[in-house]
């Protein structure tokens, strides 16, 4: 391909530039934990050489993601092959669907089909649907008191009311170019591929992106060095995937989910019969119940098919209760004796006919589950039909808030291969507030955090190393905020308090962190050529409160809830959302200003900890400002989000 | 254990017995004693009231044909009122409706 010289040659200088960066950051750690901790202050030292070395591991991490990436080119379109359309909407205007579905009308392929997968059930929504000549599907009356699984859910549904080979999924606002199936659908002639992600790109984005939406560095560098070691990853939308992956995904976590509820079951009804059994029980039935169980784990651990167990439960359930039923039967039958001979013939005629049906007593009058001391809770557990929920098998993942992460790691896991696809072909709304961008960032957050919780990449079976370290390296990310937090205060603390955290001449210091510091650098320019990530690096900084809440809230709080972004403008002033920022630039100017008078006019500190301390101080307030201007945006007079130019070419 | 049992007195000999709840092998032990109280006491002459009665199982069916037996060596009765249709079916299924003297009200099994 053309500039692929440029592309290897570029990868072959990153390469050099990342030994030398991780030599000299290498050395510099191993110097300031084992020679230039200030011991006398060790509750600044400490916790400022860990947040150093919290930055070293992300700039191994760093290396490792970018050390093979891979730009592809697809392969010719793969004709013939049926495309659903899925568009997922829960409460924006009709009109924003209006631009999207007509977009999606106007894909270029001929088997498609365009569903609109309206989760607020709208007449209007069904009516728009009726007029333009697209699908239209909602959650049936089976959800009624289910949990809804929110988009994931929608997207579930859909599948189920649909046929379509593959599955390109559109979030509300996501106008499609009409190239967009034709241009990435030759990638799924790798029959082992799931999914192919293009990047997320936004026409609303005011000038200089003040709110810090637009993600260059993701859908570009990231995804290609993540999809150089085969872990390129969906982000819930502009993507396209294959059913049968999800379908088999989907039964894989079905058996999976099943295995786990049965052996939970089974655990409580063993527990149950042996410890909880009521006093009253028949011991003989006791006996036999526990030996059914018995056998019943043993099938399970040896794989036997689920109906299996449970029928093996069940027969031994109604077994112990016949058992104990006609033990009943017959104490009874002894006492209708003495009193047949007492003279009651009827108890005698009774006597004989329970006498002889011993073998068909009634169901009703047979022994309850209380009786057998089983909980019945834990007999609907090994129900196959997933009583729980509205439908058996979930594709998608429902276990986090950010389905598609969690979802693409499972397929990552069962096998299958994904791509990634540098060509913008969905155009979308990036938010145009501060508050709605911070909740969006928010949501993310704590949906990765949420799946690293519930799926630890490095403990689920079936995933590469490299795909391992990948998605760790993701969900690692959004623990930087205790890092960054050290990193802003301590140059406050060092100007207003003198105490510095690292012993050591400045001279030495600064020969051994500059050139780590300037390696680094120069590698993340080199990655990053051509595409503006200034912004993107500011607000990894400046959101360091937002990711510290999102980690102290998913791991010690409620569970988040699906939100769903709003597309409009909220109008307001969002100076309260970043007071932390804000706090933050104030003390670095004080004390930058209080540093040098100390120095001034009392001759405290030294020149030299004034101007190191300084220039970081304000290379701080320089990440932390953007956000603050963004708290206070308002677009300029006359500016206008542009739909993308192909909409507006058409006739 | 869901069971209720409350006594009403009528005479030195005649009690009604109110049972409420399950009936089951957990339960039946309960009425089983709490009906050969009754007869050790004097209390031979016993309406037991299932109206608040919503299952009974064979350890159950077991636990009154033993009241009956008792209340019949000193001569007396035990009769049943208030059954439900639930109940009323397996009494029947098993023949033990033509043991018991089954009637429709509290007043009726004492005339």
């Amino acid at each position: 391909m053309p500039g692929d010289g440029g592309f290897r040659r570029r990868v072959a200088v990153f390469r050099v530039l990342a030994v030398l960066t991780l030599i000299t950051g290498g050395a510099y750690l191993a110097w300031r934990w084992g020679y230039s901790l200030n011991t006398a202050a060790l509750w600044f030292a400490l916790p400022m050489a860990a947040a150093e070395t919290y930055a070293y591991l992300n700039t191994v991490l760093f290396v490792f993601m970018m050390w093979r990436p891979r730009r592809r080119v697809a392969p010719p379109p793969l004709e013939g092959v049926t495309v659903d359309v899925f568009i997922t909407t829960y409460n924006e205007p009709v009109e924003l669907l209006r631009l999207t579905v007509e977009a999606a009308l106007a894909i270029d392929w001929p088997q498609l089909k365009v569903h609109l997968l309206d989760d607020g059930a709208r007449p209007e929504m069904r009516a728009l649907c009726a007029e333009v000549g697209c699908g239209y599907i909602t959650r049936g009356e089976e959800w009624e008191g289910k949990p809804r699984h929110a988009k994931a859910g929608n997207v579930n549904n859909a599948l189920m009311e649909t046929e379509g080979e593959f599955i390109l999924i559109l979030d509300a606002d996501q106008i499609p170019d009409p190239r967009i199936v034709r241009s990435i659908i030759g990638y799924f002639r790798d029959p082992r591929l799931a999914f192919v992600q293009t990047p997320q790109h936004f026409y609303n984005l005011p000038p200089g992106d003040p709110f810090g939406t637009d993600a260059p560095l993701f859908y570009g560098p990231i995804m290609q060095g993540k999809d150089g070691w085969d872990a390129a990853f969906f982000c819930g939308s502009n993507a396209i995937l294959r059913r049968e992956a999800l379908l088999q995904l989907g039964l894989t976590e079905y058996v999976r989910d099943m295995q786990r509820r049965f052996e939970q079951a089974l655990r409580t009804l063993r527990i149950d019969v042996q410890v909880r059994h009521p006093r009253a029980q028949y011991r003989p039935a006791a006996r036999l119940l526990r030996e059914a169980l018995a056998s019943a784990r043993e099938a399970l651990r040896r794989g036997a098919p689920l109906e299996r167990v449970s029928d093996l439960v069940r027969q031994g359930v109604a077994a112990a209760q016949d058992l104990s039923s006609r033990h009943d039967i017959l104490e009874i039958a002894g006492l209708l004796g003495d009193l047949a001979r007492a003279g009651d013939a009827a108890a005698g005629e009774t006597r004989a006919h329970l006498l002889g049906h011993l073998e068909q007593i009634p169901e009703e009058a047979k022994r309850d589950l209380a009786s057998l001391g089983v909980d019945p809770a834990a007999m609907d557990e090994l129900d196959l039909t997933r009583p729980g929920e509205a439908q058996p098998v979930l594709p998608m993942a429902t276990i986090s808030v950010t389905e598609d992460m969690a979802t693409a790691m499972r397929l990552h896991a069962l096998g299958w291969k994904s791509a990634f696809h540098s060509e913008v072909l969905a155009y979308g709304l990036a938010p145009e507030d501060l508050r709605t961008a911070l909740n969006q960032r928010l949501r993310w957050a704590q949906g990765t955090i949420q799946v690293l919780m519930r799926e630890n990449p490095f403990l689920k079976p079936g995933l590469t190393l490299p795909q391992r370290i990948e998605y760790f390296t993701t969900m690692l990310s959004y623990f930087d905020g205790f890092a960054s937090l050290v990193f802003v205060l301590a140059p406050i603390f060092c100007l207003a308090t003198g105490i510095a955290p690292i012993r050591s001449p400045w001279l030495d210091f600064l020969a051994r962190l500059a050139p780590y510091l300037a390696l680094n650098r120069i590698m993340f320019l080199v990655v990053t050529r051509g595409i503006d990530a200034w912004r993107s690096e500011q607000y990894s900084l400046a959101l360091f409160p937002l990711w510290i809440r999102a980690v102290v809230s998913t791991l010690f709080g409620r569970r988040p809830r699906f939100v769903v972004t709003p597309k409009q403008r909220q109008s307001g002033n969002y100076l309260r959302l970043v007071w932390p920022q804000i706090t933050v630039i104030a003390l670095t100017l004080a004390a930058i200003g209080y540093g040098a008078w100390a120095l001034l006019s009392r001759g405290q500190g030294t020149w030299a900890s004034l101007l190191t301390n300084a220039f970081w101080g304000l290379y701080n307030v320089v990440m932390l400002v953007p956000i603050v201007r963004a708290a206070v945006f308002r677009p300029p007079e006359g500016w206008k989000a542009e739909p993308p130019q192909f909409l507006m070419a058409r006739p | 254990m869901d069971l209720g049992m409350a006594v009403d007195q009528r005479s030195e000999r005649r009690v009604v017995l109110s049972v409420t709840g399950r009936i089951n092998a957990v339960t039946a032990p309960a009425v089983k004693a709490r009906i050969r109280e009754l007869v050790e006491e004097g209390h031979w002459e016993i309406v037991c009231d299932l109206g608040g009665v919503g299952f009974l199982d064979s350890a159950g069916l077991s636990a009154l044909v033993s009241g009956l037996k008792a209340t019949r060596e000193r001569g007396g009765f035990l009769k049943l009122v208030g059954v439900s249709d639930q109940v009323a079916r397996i009494f029947r299924l098993t023949m033990l409706d033509r043991v018991f003297e089954i009637h429709p009200s509290v007043d009726a099994a004492l005339a």
